[in-house]
């Protein structure tokens, strides 16, 4: 899983993402090096382009990546958690579609 | 850089002979002729029943610098006003000549006439003057497709560097895809040179979510998904990256023309007040052809997950960060931008190599797609609403 070309195996954005992006597949149970300098197990594989949680994200809460919402979890997220459409909805549906 | 003075005084970087059928019915014929005529190009609108989006696409494209001379094929009774379209491209001070194939009398005599006249056209092409040309005289596109999550960290904010040296340099810019961008409001609104450009990007937006939901359908695709990418709004502020970090200087809308240097936001979304309610824009090739009949000379496509489209009118340049991607498609991706992803190389670095290409491919080099072969073009119907054509 490391990447010999730079230390990190993941990236982060924005200092108040609670999402980071894996540039190296990653595996069940790996320590993640972040960007930001944290150390994440992720708790299931997570594909190359792919994203988990830096932290524990409620249901209802809004995920955050390059420093603004992107969507809302729609189940509750455990840190190392795979981030993706089974958990995360977009915010730009209007009305009773919601 | 050089390029080719054209008669209404624009300036364009390829000089094109284009056969353009008004009718499908008059295609396969307008195909012999360019099968027939080597370098000529062929664009078209399948549509039999008129369509002011579609009219007002064959005007741009047939005054577009890069086009030399145009010859229309026509069947003879489609509902397309073909005295008009030949009078309107002809406004731009080239030739246009028209063949009826109903009246010429069939395919053999269409093939023979059509061949004689783009001949002609070509040999009159090679003289039309060639003057050396500026940063300042290009307008670049700017297009994203087969995004995925590689594209907002590697593709697209490279692409954005860039821009903002085409600006400083004088040139001016066009990106468009508005319900793309869906999600980046607060950022994209703060980045508009006024009041007025201020509330065209917010009205955009609006009626981009209206169409969202009323089609319940947002502009991400499975692909889109398939390489990372979660929501529209994710997808939204990868894209928006590549519009570099400067003022917005202006909206457009369909076919509007830039006036003078500067980045520019196209609109294409329409009023979505109507009954008829269609997708903005149906490919990457229906994206690149309206950016080029606002005057793009040249597009910049950005990809992750890959593509291979050209166009038959302006060159592309494609420009990808995806590692795998770049290694499988080597021959289509003109600009490999993976070392940023790797941790090999900088946005600075690969943004340098970027504004070459765009150098070369304005000073008469061929981009990939070119070499290739790559000709697409894709003029829709955009029933109704879809856009407030100008």
């Amino acid at each position: 899983m490391t990447s010999a070309l730079r230390p990190w195996q993941a990236i982060v954005l924005h200092e108040s993402d609670t999402v980071a992006t894996a540039l190296v597949e990653l595996h069940h149970q790996d320590s993640a090096l972040v960007s930001n300098g944290d150390l994440v197990e992720v708790v299931q594989d997570i594909p190359f382009g792919y994203k988990f949680a830096l932290c524990a994200i409620a249901r209802g809460d809004t995920v955050i990546k390059y420093g603004v919402p992107i969507g809302f979890a729609t189940q509750a997220i455990r840190p190392g958690e795979l981030v993706h459409t089974h958990n995360l909805e977009s915010l730009q549906v209007i009305g009773d579609q919601k | 850089m050089r390029g080719y003075k054209r008669a209404d005084g624009r300036i364009g970087i390829r000089n094109h002979v284009a056969v353009v059928y008004t009718v499908e019915c008059a295609r396969f014929v307008a195909e012999c002729i360019v099968h027939e005529n080597p370098g000529s190009e062929l664009w078209g609108f399948a549509g039999c029943y008129s369509d002011p989006y579609a009219f007002r696409m064959l005007v741009e494209l047939g005054q577009h610098p890069n086009v030399a001379a145009v010859l229309l094929v026509s069947l003879g009774c489609e509902s397309t006003d073909l005295v008009r379209l030949a009078e309107s491209i002809r406004d731009a001070g080239k030739r246009v000549e028209v063949i009826t194939i109903q009246e010429v009398g069939g395919t053999l005599r269409s093939l023979a006439s059509g061949t004689d006249i783009v001949r002609s056209m070509q040999v009159e092409a090679e003289q039309a003057p060639q003057v050396p040309i500026t940063w300042a005289d290009l307008i670049v596109g700017i297009e994203c497709g087969g995004s995925d999550a590689t594209s907002g960290l590697s593709a697209n904010p490279t692409t954005g560097w860039a821009v903002d040296q085409l600006l400083q340099y004088g040139a001016t810019v066009i990106f468009s895809e508005i319900p793309e961008l869906l999600g980046t409001d607060p950022y994209l609104l703060a980045r508009a040179r006024d009041e007025v450009v201020r509330q065209k990007i917010g009205d955009a937006l609006d009626r981009a979510r209206v169409l969202g939901n009323a089609l319940n359908h947002f502009a991400i695709s499975v692909g889109n998904q398939s390489g990372g990418l979660t929501t529209i709004e994710e997808k939204s502020l990868g894209a928006l990256a590549k519009a570099g970090t400067q003022s917005i200087d202006g909206v457009l809308k369909t076919a509007e023309r830039p006036t003078r240097g500067g980045l520019y936001l196209l609109d294409k979304v329409g009023d979505v007040g109507g009954n008829q309610l269609t997708h903005y824009e149906i490919n990457d090739n229906d994206g690149l052809v309206s950016l080029i009949a606002s005057g793009a000379h040249l597009l910049v496509f950005t990809t992750g997950r890959g593509s291979v489209v050209g166009s038959a009118i302006a060159p592309v340049i494609k420009i990808c960060g995806n590692p795998e991607t770049c290694r499988r498609m080597v021959d289509d991706i003109d600009v490999d931008a993976h070392g940023i992803i790797e941790g090999t190389a900088t946005i600075e670095q690969v943004g340098n190599v970027l504004l070459e290409n765009i150098q070369r491919l304005a000073g008469g080099h061929l981009s990939k797609s070119e070499r290739l072969g790559h000709k697409e073009y894709c003029i829709p119907y955009k029933p109704g609403r879809a856009c407030d054509v100008s």
